[in-house]
């Protein structure tokens, strides 16, 4: 017991109620059995429409009992308590008696030593003026609430606690505090009247924190005091009440109190930062609430914000008139408890539960502050789990543990990939540049690429160039994070899905773990296969929005199969064969799901035929040459393709070519994916999974064995690396599906427990040993990140003027065949080897190359003069000894030809022949061309007069939309014998305009971006609304039409969601 | 069905069956497909033009004649042009026939750059040219050479030659740089006389060689062009009329055949010589008409290391024509000398042979009138069949001569020609391969001509658009 003079303190204990009959027995009660008890109680009633008013005639003396109107603020309902006159009566007050005030919320219940504990500090503390107890959860009495509140500088209400934080006494101490809650608050009496008790402009939120700082301003102190204990169940706060103190939305309210109390106390530089800074974040705000399609939380936060600036501002100056008069201290005093960094943590634990797959709590630990979701109904009695505090959430989550792994996995095994300065190899071209050149390229409707081309560039090029703006526009930053990045994304993808279909843990995260470790990702790694990363990453997305469109409400599956079209869109782009897969995959939905009627048959043609409108000219080209459906994104090379893959290689879902692991790898999960079929349980399910991992192998083996028709110049062999994708996740499915009755099966003992035992070894070699090779091997492919220069520096340096010469690329390969390529004074770049030249041109130039690789005719230099190429390089030349004669030696033997350098590295060789991309001929047979200079695209040109009779040689193909003028005539153009573009130019000079016509482009890009507007619109999420929980609980759970049915479905589709299956199995 | 859900087996059975199945269809579609690239049908194009420079004519006092013949078939799209001139920047050229498929004989104008004969279309597919030198009851034949790179010959030595002379001549306007290698019986011969030879654009060069070999039994004498490309030709020398031509032979290879060495008196001599720098076994074999000769001395022949050695054929060919076969443990280069007397010699060379396909013809270009024509036919390996048609100058064609090479014999067949026949076209029809070769005889003197293909349509390696050029 502590020494206390009780004479010394008067309490008067401000009881306000409001539809509290729920709680306020119980706080009465409290109040009554106080160790310490008050000397006077008056309870305030502001028009209680339950038993209120009755229980506080029970406990409290009729004269002490105020009724005020249902709008009273609390600030209001206090001071009118203490107005009244039983407040002042009895106790005169003697020499050193102190006058305290303790508020008392209906919800709040002080624990009996309370009121003396707090007394007792405020005792040791003589310049304390505002005590708070601390609180604890009215339902969960060990769960903490409030010790102690600040505010941020985005006016955030700040308790410092985790969300659900167990009271252990981390956090005990009576020490200094911003701000204490207004739930059990002692205030001395003296202090409150000096200060004008709670604003009245603040009728409910803030009003504490306001109070506070005003008492901390004018010198005082203000004290938590841990030793006493409140239970407070913050009914208006977490809406288990309506509020009636106000008629504004409480959100709005919260917000605009919230600035309000930072306006009105912060010093006025610090002021003007804030207001500034608030004024940006709720534009953000608002912009974001749009997005998630919540128009009213938008229209209450822009409400709020322009309330500081058309309604608040001569109550505000009113209000920090007001409080300048009573500050004894300054802005320096209060600054060391306000909080910070609220944000940073509050997205730091946004993305952990994103990982962890916890829905986002709206509420924060920062609560008190308006909730936008209705409490979960379970909330009150749900057992409570012993997951507090994010780091340990962190150590101790399975899902983060996982990506974690397979984060340092990626990182180990692509060391050599971080090093270096380019990124090429394989499929991918050199990564260089920035964004901007991407998007250029395109926007381009005529692309500076080999001989000229006005082809459309493939869409993954618009893909690449967002994920490079966003990746602070560089380029190898996103292919890099793509391809060291779908490991991990692949697992947290495939994690999320395995969560949606499957129930046991274990199962989920081994489905995970092997997903992402699978062949393909290696393989597409080291071959530079970023459209194959990419869709191995994201494929379990299709089927976590597959799930959702099939077991959401209308409006929210709508929204889905518009996401659903987005994504597949998004895949599509880089692989084309992901749509196809889809197609086979909705025909089988519409026929198990076919009960659903009209509204699934809408949803999947939405899904399948937005990626073919959004993408729209290019898929006209796949189309009209089906071989382009079976090749993906990148340089379609068949050396790292293996064309005559094993069978076996084929069933161990090992796509082949290089960086793929030892076929053995994957045995082991195909060998327990086949014990899977002897188990009883989840059969159908099982069956499913095989019947679609069959039929993707079957792909793969038609991907891997069709022959492709494509141009005679052109070099593909398909991969059938997603294919193979496709059936891994049935399998992986189908294998954990079954591993759900392994806790039996080991529960049994016996052979079962071996045969478990066996199944679940053999299951775990596949992402172990996948890893450990993969650690050790590291990526060791085509693909590496100190990839050499594509050209001599020389020529790069020449180009640097802007005239970018052509440049003939030749390189022998080993199976007898010859590569070329004409490249700008330049590397390649992203995107370029989709981009087919004119055939007509490139044949002749391919005819022109084989001459001279075979050492035939003699005139070649003359002829690619014609074509604009002024140098010829051979990368890597064979450098032949006096009696092997290689390349070298025969272009080295090619009249018209001078060799300007040979290294390891190159041989480069110049056209005698002056030559460019534009040149004037004179008329006669040995006419010297004379060569203008330009640059790559449209040009204008001074032109010299000259004899009658001269051409204008373009070395582009020719009818593709050029168009020449001179001084504003428009000069005749024809084809040359080549096919390159001439034009007849008269005998006057003058300016030359050179333009190419790109209407068409612009006019469909323009489309194209309000197409994906729209898209985009229609296929955000949204919140959950209260609406779409109740429409979701009312429906009823999805099955397919008849049980065989199923086994048609899918495993990934015929997942029901885990609500729908909660209740399944009640 | 019943079965199916009851039994604990069932599911796995099936679906074992069904993975045997896509096992078994990817086998066999593996199987079925072509093999990449190897198999892939090689790209013909068809001859649309030639380029052959023949050397400027040695020797006083007698006839030369450029003369050729091209099938006329050509299916490329180039119109049919001839034109003859001397190597010369602003000569006119003359065209010496009026439509494709005549034989044509020209008199070339007396130059000392050689004379370049140009063909397109018609004119050019298939062709084959030759220059031909009589006179004073001796005869030379040159086959007229495309500008290349490299160009390798096999040369005759001893003491008693008196010139050994290369005739380089460049018909591009830049100037070619040669290099020329020479490989004598101690070794490689250096000699900054034959390095970086500057050859001008429209001239021709004369390289005197025998300063540099001295006496050596046997020279192989490789020309290789640094920058640029010429037409080489190789004129060897022993009396004024005991000289000719030294046909170009093949490149460095294992197995090579040298056809066209004629019967009679005299010595006839095998050279080779090794180009790698390892010993070198060679093994000769002696086709003739009566079959193969085996001679125990012909059966090892050691080589050194880079150097050229000759081998004496006289003993084992007892007079018969001939046609020579070597194989080699490491890459030779081969030639044939033939010395019938002081004033007559002839030379013959490594040829590439007929085989079916696109290289199955040639042609023995137009004689001159005054000559005996002989075909030399070996069929090394298989038996094989060969049509022989006379062709006339005007075009017209006698009728083909059929006849068949038994196998690892040399066959000369008697030849029939109509009235006024100059040239034959050979092609082989069935079996090969077949080395040809032509031997003209001018009042008891030869001189040979090995009968390289002269295809109409060439294969050309396939290109792919790809930027696989550049990225690793």
């Amino acid at each position: 017991m502590l020494p206390l003079d009780s004479a010394r303190h008067i309490v008067t204990a401000v009881v306000v109620t409001h539809d509290g009959a729920r709680w306020l027995p119980e706080t009465l009660e409290a109040l009554r059995s106080q160790v310490r008890p008050v000397q006077r109680v008056i309870g305030v009633d502001t028009g209680s429409r339950d038993r209120s008013g009755a229980i506080l005639a029970e406990y409290l003396n009729s004269e002490s009992i105020l009724t005020l109107p249902r709008n009273t603020g609390y600030g209001e309902a206090i001071q009118a308590a203490l107005d009244h006159p039983r407040s002042r009566s009895g106790l005169a007050g003697t020499e050193g008696t102190v006058e305290w005030i303790w508020l008392i919320h209906d919800d709040c219940t002080p624990e009996p030593d309370a009121l003396q504990q707090l007394l007792a500090a405020a005792d040791d503390n003589p310049r304390a003026a505002v005590l708070g107890p601390k609180l604890r959860d009215w339902f969960d009495r060990r769960l903490l609430v409030e010790v102690g509140v600040t505010i941020d500088g985005a006016g955030r209400r700040e308790t410092g606690l985790e969300s659900s934080e167990f009271d252990h006494g981390q956090h005990d101490g009576t020490r200094q505090v911003l701000a204490v809650s207004s739930a059990g608050m002692l205030i001395r009496r003296d202090v409150w009247e000096e200060l004008g008790g709670f604003d009245r402009s603040l009728r409910l939120f803030r009003d504490d924190i306001d109070f506070c700082w005003r008492v901390g301003g004018a010198g005082h102190r203000v004290l938590i005091v841990t030793e006493a204990v409140a239970y407070h169940a913050e009914a208006a706060a977490r809406r288990r009440r309506r509020i009636h103190a106000t008629g504004d939305h409480p959100r709005r309210v919260d917000r605009r109190n919230a600035l309000y109390v930072l306006l009105a106390n912060l010093p006025t530089g610090a002021m003007v930062a804030a207001l500034l800074r608030n004024s940006f974040a709720s534009a953000l705000r608002v912009l974001t609430y749009l997005v998630a399609k919540q128009p009213a939380n938008a229209l209450d936060e822009a409400a709020a914000i322009t309330s500081v600036f058309f309604v608040m501002p001569f109550r505000l100056l009113a209000a920090r008139i007001r409080r300048r008069k009573g500050r004894r201290r300054t802005y320096s005093a209060i600054r060391p408890f306000m909080a910070r960094g609220v944000a940073l943590r509050q997205f730091t634990e946004a993305v952990a539960n994103l990982l962890s797959g916890d829905p986002t709590p709206l509420d924060g630990a920062g609560r008190h502050q308006a909730v936008t979701v209705a409490p979960r109904a379970e909330d009150d009695d749900d057992p409570l789990r012993d997951d507090s505090g994010l780091l340990r959430r962190a150590i101790t989550n399975p899902a983060v543990l996982l990506i974690t792994g397979l984060t340092v996995v990626s990182l180990v095994a692509g060391r050599s990939l971080l090093l270096g300065g380019r990124l090429a190899g394989g499929a991918l071209p050199p990564v260089w540049g920035g964004a901007s050149d991407l998007w250029a390229m395109y926007l381009a409707s005529w692309h500076d690429v080999g001989v000229g081309s006005d082809a459309v560039a493939p869409p993954y090029l618009a893909v690449l160039a967002l994920l490079s703006t966003l990746a602070f526009g560089k380029p190898w930053l996103a292919v890099l994070g793509i391809l060291l990045g779908c490991v991990p994304l692949a697992g947290f993808t495939a994690y999320r899905l395995a969560r949606r279909v499957l129930r046991y843990r274990p199962a989920q995260l081994w489905m995970a773990a092997s997903y992402a470790l699978l062949p393909v990702a290696t393989g597409a790694i080291s071959q530079g296969r970023v459209g194959t990363a990419l869709v191995h990453a994201l494929f379990p997305v299709l089927g976590l929005l597959i799930t959702r469109v099939l077991t959401l409400n209308p409006r929210r599956s709508r929204r889905a199969a518009w996401a659903l079209g987005l994504a597949l869109a998004l895949l599509m782009a880089f692989v084309p064969l992901v749509w196809a897969l889809a197609l086979v995959t909705g025909v089988l939905i519409a026929v198990a799901f076919g009960h659903l009627g009209r509204r699934l048959h809408v949803s999947l043609a939405i899904s399948l035929v937005t990626p073919l409108v959004l993408l729209l000219p290019w898929t006209l080209e796949l189309f009209l040459h089906p071989s382009l459906w079976l090749l993906e994104a990148g340089i379609n090379r068949s050396e790292i393709v293996n064309p005559t893959l094993s069978a076996e290689a084929l069933l161990l879902l090992s796509p082949g070519g290089p960086g793929t692991p030892p076929l053995w790898v994957t045995g082991g999960f195909v060998a327990a994916a086949l014990c899977a079929l002897l188990l009883r349980r989840n059969r159908v399910l099982v069956a499913v999974g095989w019947c679609v991992a069959l039929f993707g192998i079957l792909i793969a083996i038609l991907v891997s064995r069709l022959p492709l028709s494509l141009s005679q110049t052109a070099d593909a062999t398909a991969w059938p690396g997603v294919a193979l994708a496709f059936a891994s996740t049935a399998m992986l499915l189908s294998a954990a599906t079954a591993a759900q009755s392994f806790g039996n099966l080991w529960r049994l003992g016996g052979i079962r427990r071996l045969f478990a035992a066996t199944v679940t070894l053999l299951a775990l070699t596949t992402p172990v040993s996948a890893a450990g090779l993969w650690m050790w091997h590291g990526v060791e492919g085509p693909l590496t990140g100190d990839a050499p220069p594509s050209l001599p520096p020389f020529l790069e340096s020449v180009s640097a003027d802007g005239t970018q010469p052509r440049t003939l690329v030749i390189a022998p390969r080993k199976d007898g065949t010859v590569a070329y390529s004409v490249l700008h004074g330049r590397p390649p770049r992203l995107g370029e080897p989709q981009i087919p030249p004119d055939p007509d041109v490139d044949a002749r130039l391919g005819e022109v190359v084989a001459a001279l690789v075979a050492g035939r005719g003699g005139d070649e230099a003359a002829v690619l003069a014609n074509f604009g190429i002024r140098y010829l390089v051979v990368p890597a030349p064979e450098v032949g000894d006096p009696i092997d004669r290689t390349l070298v030696d025969t272009v080295d033997a090619l009249p018209g030809l001078k060799r300007l350098q040979l290294t390891e590295q190159f041989a480069l060789w110049r056209l005698l022949e002056e030559t460019g991309r534009l040149r004037i001929l004179p008329p006669g047979e040995d006419a010297e061309p004379v060569v203008l200079r330009v640059g790559p695209l449209d040009t204008s040109v001074e032109i010299p007069p000259g004899p009658e009779g001269r051409r204008l040689l373009l070395a582009e193909p020719a009818g593709h939309g050029w168009q020449a003028t001179l001084d504003g005539v428009e000069l005749t153009g024809s084809a040359t014998e080549w096919g390159t573009q001439e034009f007849a130019l008269p005998t006057q000079g003058g300016r030359l305009e050179l333009t190419h016509a790109g209407l068409a482009r612009q006019v469909w890009l323009t489309v194209q971006v309000v197409l994906l507007v729209v898209v985009v619109a229609l296929a955000l999420p949204g919140a959950k609304t209260e609406e779409d929980l109740r429409e979701q609980a009312a429906q009823p759970a999805l099955r397919p039409r008849r049980p065989r049915r199923r086994a048609t479905a899918g495993t990934r589709r015929a997942g029901r969601g885990r609500r729908a299956r909660r209740r399944g199995r009640q | 069905m019943k079965l199916l859900v009851e039994n604990r087996f069932a599911l796995l059975f099936l679906v074992v069956v069904a993975l045997a199945a896509l096992f078994g269809a990817a086998r066999l579609s593996a199987a079925a497909l072509p093999a990449p690239g190897g198999d892939a049908e090689p790209v013909l194009a068809p001859v649309e033009s030639i380029t052959r420079v023949c050397p400027t004519p040695q020797g006083e006092d007698r006839r030369t004649q450029v003369a050729g013949h091209a099938p006329g078939d050509g299916e490329g799209t180039a119109e049919d042009v001839l034109e003859v001139a001397p190597n010369l920047a602003d000569a006119a050229p003359e065209q010496p026939a009026a439509a494709a498929g005549q034989a044509w004989l020209h008199e070339p104008q007396e130059t000392d750059s050689g004379t370049v004969v140009r063909a397109e279309g018609g004119f050019a597919a298939g062709a084959e040219v030759s220059q031909t030198t009589t006179g004073d009851g001796t005869v030379t034949e040159v086959r007229c050479a495309e500008p290349s790179s490299s160009t390798w010959f096999a040369a005759p030595g001893g003491a008693e030659l008196k010139q050994l002379r290369l005739h380089l001549a460049n018909i591009d306007e830049t100037t070619a740089t040669v290099n020329v290698d020479l490989y004598a019986p101690d070794g490689p011969t250096y000699s900054l006389e034959t390095r970086g030879v500057m050859v001008e654009g429209r001239t021709e060069l004369e390289l005197p060689l025998l300063p540099l070999v001295e006496h050596a039994q046997a020279v192989v004498v490789h020309v290789r062009t640094n920058a640029g490309r010429v037409a080489a030709a190789l004129y060897a020398e022993r009396s004024a009329d005991g000289a000719d031509w030294v046909p170009a032979t093949t490149a460095p290879a294992t197995s090579h055949v040298v056809p066209g060495v004629p019967g009679g008196k005299g010595n006839r001599r095998l050279v080779v010589a090794a180009v790698s720098d390892e010993p070198t076994t060679v093994q000769v074999r002696l086709l003739t008409p009566d079959g193969e000769v085996e001679t125990e001395a012909l059966a090892e022949v050691e080589v050194a290391p880079a150097a050229s050695t000759r081998v004496s054929l006289e003993g084992p060919l007892e007079s018969r024509d001939a046609t020579v076969v070597v194989t080699a443990d490491h890459p030779v280069v081969v030639g044939a000398e033939v010395r019938r007397s002081d004033d007559d010699t002839a030379y013959t060379a490594a040829t590439a042979p007929l085989t079916a396909g696109p290289d199955a013809r040639t042609v023995a270009p137009p004689a001159p009138q005054d000559a005996k024509n002989a075909l030399l036919l070996g069929a090394p390996e298989k038996a094989a069949t060969v049509s022989l048609t006379p062709v006339s100058p005007d075009g017209g064609r006698g009728e083909p001569q059929t006849v068949t090479v038994e196998a690892g014999t040399t066959l000369v067949p008697e030849l029939d020609p109509a009235d006024g026949t100059v040239a034959w076209e050979v092609e082989l029809t069935d079996g090969g391969p077949v080395h040809a070769a032509r031997v003209l005889t001018v009042d008891g003197t030869v001189s040979v001509l090995p009968l390289a293909p002269a295809p109409a349509r060439v294969p050309l390696p396939r290109v792919v658009d790809s930027l696989t050029t550049v990225v690793p």
